[in-house]
């Protein structure tokens, strides 16, 4: 399967032998895998493929017309050597018979043509160009077949009964090859017959003229039929091919109705704009003349002139446009030179560039370098191309961000980003907003917010920087090679068709650049045989991937979603190839950038400069699918209308029925709008009354002039009494309020009592009572006890229980007291503090016990010991080191059997 | 649905572009002169809303016109939601008259409108790219991150928000002549940017 796999996305290019005409059975070979089985089959993919299988079909189509034109130069080659070849001497020589000469000259002909042609086909496969202008190959493929065809059968009909004749009185040499002529002739016939189907099924494909094909290739099969001359192998030849011929007449005449459209496509596209792909393409070139075309002049000293000169900003030169000498660069020295002047002394070189930094302080400094790292941290994890001359860019907006105290309260890297966008805008490079976002970890948004303030605080939001619009096939290179994993030209290029025609198509305005990226590097991918699926794409253009299948589902719906990909790019060349007819300038004023200069209008408020951009970004506002957002309003007021179409009818119903009832008499009809009406608007407790006040103020309001005053008569008590709650209803809701608010009121009380009180206190202190400065005080305090009441309470009760507890009586129980206090008491494993002070405690103790009783078991251990370790017993030291090592096991032996009074007092102490 | 068909007729008169737009809200503020007890009226008041830790005012609503309204202890009153400035005003009044009922001594001083937001349907799509380059001065289009353009008129301070569908919607308006008159001055400049439909196109919708 991989070997298979490989094999298709290898076939494009190369040549397969396919006999059969039309969809030949190489097309279920050719479609079986084109998505990898980790797509998901959902309605975006299912496009995909279905426009990839069109475009693989065309592709075959094409090749299988390139292999009949060559079987049938093939032929024609052997009928013009053989028949040229065929002089016996005397009788038995070819030019002595009009037929066989006649016979010959034409298959000269079809050779000659049949040359040209599979040259012709070969380069275009080969390159992808036509050399032939693509609105006429068409037709000069299918009339160019037909005609070698038709006189390819003339021919050979025209020969056979006299090779008959002469085959009946004798057969030799000469009439063989006469046959084998002959039926070289009828085999180039029959290949580009074929061909000529193709070609005729292409142009109907292509153009109105299908109509044209339509009856040619109609012609062609009834030629066929009456035209048969007696010659049993026609017949057979006529038998084997007119079922297929008919059943792709057919087909044809299907495909008619799809041409139509596209015909009066190709009608729109010569009389309207140029593609948006031929601008893009046209791009550089434009530049590079402009470059041309307007020089600065400078002094050159070599060519001793005045000669235009070129400046070329990358590596920053100005050369001489005629001998290419260089002038000048722009080249900056940090260090001092010097140069000798007219005199002959040394002098200090150029300018000092003062800073403007230098006033200001180190930690300034430091800011701004802070921003530099952070812009050059982005640069370089972005991968932004232009080194430091764009990091150069983005620190100059983050310096005067810094200036106008724009990066207080935001953050570093934010504000960095945004001015790296800027600048990123400014040069054209091809990063998103959400490249950025996605970098720092954000919210697009907040980010986007960020932006906007910035080019606010920047005074650029009127600027040509900000201004300018954002053109999405900008994108389409980075993103291809992102998600390529290396530069793909093809790839790219079929996505910047694709783009071209969503903007002509009006699927782009109001849209992120990202999605529609999305869709054409998707589509595109596939139809170069590229197995991504969308969440590779997705994770590229960082678009979700309910986004990129709403795109792909609404190319679909566009007129282009119905082309293969080869009449797809064939629309988007001829659009190229069809220059805009000369637009004449309109009348009106120039309204864009440009409008203090002299610049003449050209059209909708443009100048032709910014006209052409406005084209080649959005796609013009002639033709193509109406924005997806439009036909969705569309929808919507189209219901809307049937509804209430719907809804007059039923109402006149109503009357109507109204009407009758009451003519029966019968008297009570429950209004259903107006019962609706009453249910729906009415608060539970206001009467009916209210409605009919309703009217009656809304037509007061306007009387009531000076309703400046607290005259509020026209309202209706009835209904504002529905607002306002009962006592019981109070009491309830109060409850719920309070308990609510329960935080609100507690600390609102303090405040308040806190409040009164200083103003107690400091109206006391003027009225100077000793008595009351006393009470007031103590309230003071009292009020400030119960605001930190919380708080010092804990301290109090601490306090106390120090306060309270017994002095220490021995060092574990002041330990014990000490850790209680502190917060880790919990983590304390008491048991092992007492160990540790009860045996130091008992050291004391112990070596009387380890002198009177010490325990025969223990003595045993000892002399073992001993004996264990005789070679220590000559040691000096040894004996005492024993001696110790003795007292702590007999004080613990002491401790576990006998030590019960010493363990006695630490079950007096309390725990807790 | 109704009520916007009512209005519809009362403005087509006023409205040569043909085009007709529908108030969406009306924000209205009014002085009530008197120092409110916030407690007080959120218990007494059903439709109130009180929530001193979160925002230091009452919200109140009413049902017709369906309104609701901000009460700032010092009196002041913010009223939203209306659909036209009289109902605003009547709103407003019935704001104050429960405050009144309330016991305290509420008057209607300064009423004014704030803002009016309303929007329409041109009814065909327009190019915004077209518009922000011709208009570059008063226009804002980032696709990234809003997919309107933002049209900020110089002279009478409103904000148009337009989209690719032809939807407009108009704000900054202190009265129902100012967003007239923003829409007249704006109807021209997007039939500008219009997108041209070809013959075939309608000739083949109708197919």
């Amino acid at each position: 399967m991989a070997a298979d796999d490989e094999d298709e996305s290898a076939e494009p290019r190369s040549i397969v032998p396919v006999v059969a005409p039309g969809p030949p059975p190489g097309i279920e070979k050719s479609t079986p895998s084109p998505l990898p089985a980790a797509v998901p089959a959902d309605e975006g993919s299912a496009v995909v493929r279905s426009v990839v299988r069109r475009w693989r079909r065309e592709h075959l189509l094409e090749k299988s017309g390139l292999i009949l034109r060559a079987l049938a130069w093939i032929f024609s080659l052997i009928a013009v050597a053989v028949l040229a070849s065929n002089r016996r001497g005397g009788w038995m020589s070819f030019d002595h018979y009009q037929e066989y000469r006649y016979l010959l000259a034409v298959a000269v002909v079809a050779l000659v043509y049949s040359t040209a042609q599979v040259l012709r086909q070969a380069h275009r496969l080969g390159t992808g160009k036509d050399l032939a202008p693509r609105q006429y190959s068409g037709i000069v493929d299918f009339a160019g077949d037909q005609v070698i065809a038709y006189l390819l059968i003339s021919a050979s009909s025209a020969a056979i009964p006299i090779t008959d004749r002469m085959r009946q009185e004798v057969v030799n040499t000469f009439t063989d090859a006469s046959v084998a002529a002959i039926s070289m002739a009828l085999l180039a016939f029959a290949a580009l017959s074929l061909s000529a189907l193709i070609s005729g099924f292409e142009v109907s494909k292509r153009s109105s003229l299908g109509c044209h094909s339509h009856s040619f290739v109609r012609g062609l099969v009834h030629g066929r039929r009456s035209g048969g001359s007696s010659s049993a192998f026609l017949q057979v030849l006529a038998a084997i091919f007119l079922p297929p011929l008919t059943a792709s007449c057919r087909r044809s005449h299907r495909k008619i109705t799809q041409a139509k459209r596209v015909g009066l496509d190709a009608v729109q596209a010569s009389a309207g704009w140029p593609s948006a792909s031929d601008q893009i393409l046209r791009v550089p070139e434009h530049r590079g003349c402009l470059k041309l075309l307007v020089p600065s002049m400078g002094w050159c000293s070599h060519c001793e002139d005045d000669c235009p000169t070129i400046r070329d900003p990358d590596k920053g030169y100005i050369c001489c446009a005629i001998c290419g000498k260089i002038l000048d660069q722009d080249i900056y020295f940090t260090g001092p030179t010097f140069a000798k002047d007219s005199s002959g002394q040394s002098q200090f070189a150029g300018s000092i560039m003062h800073s403007v930094q230098s006033g200001y302080s180190a930690s300034h400094e430091r800011t701004l370098m802070k921003g530099r790292d952070e812009i050059r941290h982005i640069v370089d994890s972005l991968r932004v191309g232009g080194g430091d001359s764009i990091i150069n860019k983005a620190h100059a907006f983050y310096q005067i961000a810094v200036d106008k105290n724009f990066t207080k309260g935001r953050r570093t890297s934010q504000v960095a980003a945004a001015c790296l966008y800027i600048a990123c805008r400014q040069t054209k490079k091809a990063y998103l907003l959400i490249d950025f976002s996605d970098y720092l970890q954000i919210n697009v948004y907040v980010l986007g917010a960020v932006f906007l303030q910035l080019c606010k605080i920047l005074s650029l939001l009127e600027h040509p920087i900000v201004q300018k619009l954002v053109d999405p096939s900008l994108f389409i290179h980075r993103f291809t090679e992102r998600l390529l994993g290396r530069k793909n030209n093809a790839v790219s290029e079929t996505a910047l068709r694709i783009v071209a025609r969503m903007k002509r198509d009006w699927m782009q305005t109001g849209r992120k650049p990202s999605g529609l990226c999305g869709a054409a590097l998707y589509i595109s991918a596939h139809s170069h045989g590229l197995k991504y699926s969308k969440t590779d794409v997705v994770s590229v253009v960082h678009v979700c991937e309910a986004t990129l299948t709403k795109r792909l589902i609404e190319f679909e719906n566009t007129e282009s979603g119905s082309l293969t990909i080869e009449e797809f790019l064939a629309r988007a060349d001829e659009l190229n190839a069809e220059s805009e007819p000369d637009q004449l300038p309109k009348e009106g004023k120039v309204l864009c950038k440009h409008k203090d200069t002299e610049v003449p209008h050209f059209a909708h408020g443009l100048c032709r400069k910014c006209y052409d951009k406005f084209i080649k970004i959005s796609g013009g506002l002639q033709g193509g699918a109406e924005p997806p957002a439009f036909q969705q309003a569309e929808r919507q007021r189209m219901e809307k209308e049937e509804k209430e179409k719907k809804m007059r009818d039923s109402n006149l119903d109503n009357h109507h029925i109204y009407e009758k009832d009451k003519e029966n008499g019968s008297a009570k009809i429950p209004d259903i709008g107006q019962a609706e009406g009453k249910t729906t608007n009415e608060p539970e407790s206001a009467g009916s009354a209210e409605d009919k006040s309703l009217d009656s103020e809304q037509q007061d309001l306007d009387d009531a002039a000076d309703d400046e005053t607290e005259n509020f008569s026209d309202i209706d008590d009835v209904e504002v009494d529905g607002y306002l709650h009962n006592e019981e209803e109070k009491e309830l809701k109060k409850i719920i309020w309070e308990e609510m608010n329960k935080e609100y009121l507690e600390e609102q009380a303090a405040k308040e009592a806190a409040v009164a009180a200083a103003k107690e206190a400091y109206e006391a202190n003027f009225a100077d009572g000793s008595e009351d400065v006393l009470a007031a005080k103590e309230l003071a305090e009292a009020t400030a006890a119960a605001l930190a009441k919380s708080r010092k309470e804990r301290k109090k009760r601490r306090a106390e229980e120090s306060k309270n507890a017994a002095p220490a009586q021995t060092p574990l129980e002041a330990t014990r007291q000490m850790l209680k206090k502190k917060t880790f008491s919990s983590k304390v494993n008491y048991e092992a503090l007492e160990a540790l002070y009860t045996s130091e405690q008992d050291n004391g103790k112990k070596q009387k016990i380890e002198t009177d009783d010490a325990d025969p078991c223990n003595l045993h251990d000892n002399i073992e010991n001993h004996e264990v370790d005789p070679g220590s017993m000559g040691d000096g030291d040894r004996p005492e080191a024993y001696e110790d090592h003795n007292f702590a096991e007999v004080s613990y032996d002491d401790y576990n059997a006998i030590g019960d009074e010493e363990y006695g007092y630490d079950e007096d102490f309390d725990f807790s | 649905m109704a009520e916007q068909g009512s209005q519809g007729k009362q403005l087509l008169s006023r409205h040569p572009s043909g085009v007709v737009f529908t108030i969406q809200n009306v924000v209205s503020t009014v002085n009530m002169d008197c120092k409110l007890d916030l407690k007080t009226i959120a218990l007494l008041a059903r439709n109130s809303e009180y929530n001193p830790k979160r925002f230091a005012a009452i919200i109140m609503r009413i049902r017709e016109p369906k309104t609701t309204a901000l009460m700032f202890a010092s009196g002041q009153m913010v009223c939203t939601g209306a659909k036209s400035e009289q109902q605003s005003k009547l709103a407003a009044r019935k704001f104050a008259r429960i405050v009144q009922k309330l016991g305290f001594p509420a008057k209607f001083k300064d009423f004014k409108i704030q803002n009016m937001l309303s929007s329409c349907d041109v009814k065909f799509p327009i190019r915004l790219e077209g518009l922000s380059l011709s208009h570059g001065a008063f226009c804002s289009y980032e696709p990234e991150i809003f997919p309107g353009l933002i049209y900020r008129m110089r002279q009478s301070k409103m904000v148009l928000l337009i989209f690719a569908s032809g939807k407009i919607i108009l704000t900054g308006a202190k009265s129902e002549d100012d967003t007239h008159a923003a829409f007249e001055n704006i109807y021209p400049v997007l039939t500008e940017f219009r997108k041209i439909q070809q013959w075939y196109v309608i000739v083949f919708s109708l197919q």
